[in-house]
């Protein structure tokens, strides 16, 4: 090596010896004490019993589920990682591609695993739920599933 | 050397060097792999890559930083530096898999395009510890696809060395952003304190060998050396020199070998034209000076590389007061020839 690649090299690690621990640390420091994940409820309700009906995608498994008392119950198991960047779950008692029918925000998805949402009272009396899923960040409609049994 | 062009000019040692490189990564998949498995069950393939190609493109990357230093702190290091390209080469394709896998799993399924959505995806450009790490990583891979795709001698040559120098020494801005690249990314994430251990440790030694390498040769680079009145400066004395070996000073920033063989001595510049290797580092085989990065050639007395090749170095004036060794350091022209000092018969005039 020439001595001025040398006197180069020196400068450049000295600039780094510093340079670096500082970045670093302060990275290092910033490490939040835990990581949060909130797209997982904190305490999943128990599965009700009875399985009114069910469908399918090849990424999602929907159950909608009752028990004895009229309760209802929306069961969502995501089977596959989601590739959108966020999927909201709606309810409605309106037939596929019908805009302007009433949506109730359910909930949302995460990562893979069982998800169940509390629905509203009125969807005991509706044979058929619409289950419309929605990216609210790129502001897109993800897929919307027929559930009747 | 080569007098052509070839895409790799394969030799025991190249194969040894890079037979060893690739039974280290196999172990390192292997045991990425079950740990893998162990540890976190709940895997898909794609992420296995990413952070497998990552995690050992990251390792390479401090061995290839340490090698230099080493080499120059200890010479049985020299032997990790004759084919430290190909580690180079191979770490920028495992840098390729983990950033290609990356933007392809994080921001293919959307209608943004994925490289533009590498910049868009995250805009906290103001803040640091939330800055967009991904682009980090992004602009490392394009350095080091620059550096790779130089590597080859054609570049070396065709860029000139002082050019390619400069741009390999991107290496070192592609160290400080993978750096903050795995502090601002992963590590922000991981609960496990041996990640950022790892880092850390492998940081301090880099930094410790470089400004060890680097402190230890500026103080010989500027050593004052005794002159006499005709410009010569005191080399060393002869019994200092080894046999087939050389006795490196430095005079005014300009670095110069005084090799000592078959009882005679003479001196060429320190400087490899290949890569600027150290040529007094090296030594004497079958007649020619020897670099000890890629084992190009030159003859001592009068700097030029054997036929066919065509590398020159400078050469210089040597005289024997006595028995020490002084050297001019006016050079002369690359592949001046020069009459070697013989040492007998300075000797018997004692």
């Amino acid at each position: 090596m020439i001595s001025q690649l040398r006197k180069r090299h020196v400068a450049v690690w000295t600039t780094l010896a510093i340079a670096l621990p500082v970045g670093f640390l302060t990275a290092y420091q910033r490490i939040p004490a835990t990581v949060s994940d909130q797209s997982l409820p904190d305490s999943q309700p128990s599965a009700l019993p009875e399985v009114v009906a069910m469908a399918e995608t090849p990424a999602l498994q929907l159950v909608r589920r009752a028990n004895a008392s009229d309760g209802q119950q929306l069961e969502v198991i995501v089977r596959q990682p989601l590739t959108t960047a966020s999927a909201l779950v709606y309810w409605s008692d309106g037939p596929i591609g019908n805009e302007a029918a009433g949506k109730t925000l359910l909930g949302r998805l995460g990562p893979r695993g069982t998800y169940r949402f509390a629905v509203p009272d009125a969807s005991a009396d509706e044979p058929a739920w619409t289950i419309s899923l929605y990216d609210g960040i790129k502001s897109r409609p993800i897929d919307t599933i027929l559930l009747k049994p | 050397m080569s007098v052509n062009y070839q895409p790799v000019l394969w030799n025991v040692q190249k194969k040894r060097y890079d037979g060893a490189m690739l039974v280290f990564m196999g172990l390192y998949v292997l045991l990425f792999s079950v740990l893998t498995v162990l540890v976190n069950p709940d895997f898909t393939a794609e992420t296995l890559i990413i952070r497998m190609a990552g995690s050992l493109a990251l390792v390479l990357l401090h061995i290839i930083l340490a090698i230099g230093p080493l080499a120059r702190l200890n010479r049985r290091f020299l032997l990790l530096l004759y084919n430290r390209r190909h580690l180079g080469v191979t770490m920028f394709v495992l840098a390729a898999i983990h950033g290609v896998f990356a933007i392809v799993q994080f921001h293919s399924n959307s209608d943004t395009n994925p490289l533009v959505s590498v910049f868009t995806s995250n805009v906290h450009y103001d803040s640091f510890v939330r800055f967009p790490f991904q682009v980090l990583g992004f602009f490392s891979l394009i350095i080091l696809f620059l550096m790779a795709a130089s590597s080859h001698d054609f570049w070396l040559h065709n860029l000139r060395p002082k050019v390619w120098k400069t741009l390999h020494m991107g290496v070192y801005a592609v160290y400080t952003m993978i750096v903050l690249h795995v502090m601002l990314g992963v590590i922000q994430l991981e609960s496990s304190p041996w990640l950022v251990s790892l880092l850390g440790v492998g940081m301090v030694t880099l930094i410790a060998l470089h400004l060890a390498a680097g402190w230890k040769e500026v103080g010989t680079d500027v050593r004052k050396r005794r002159a006499s009145a005709d410009g010569y400066v005191f080399v060393a004395e002869i019994d200092d020199i080894r046999n087939n070996r050389a006795k490196v000073i430095t005079v005014d920033g300009e670095s110069i070998a005084v090799f000592k063989y078959d009882n005679k001595l003479s001196a060429v510049s320190n400087v490899c034209k290949h890569q600027n290797g150290p040529l007094g580092e090296g030594k004497i085989i079958d007649g020619c000076i020897t670099c000890p990065w890629h084992g190009y050639q030159y003859r001592p007395e009068d700097g030029c590389s054997p036929p066919p090749f065509k590398e020159k170095v400078a050469t210089y004036d040597l005289k024997l007061v006595g028995r020490q060794v002084w050297v001019n350091p006016a050079p002369y022209p690359d592949g001046t020839a020069r009459l070697p000092v013989s040492i007998t018969e300075k000797a018997a005039t004692r």
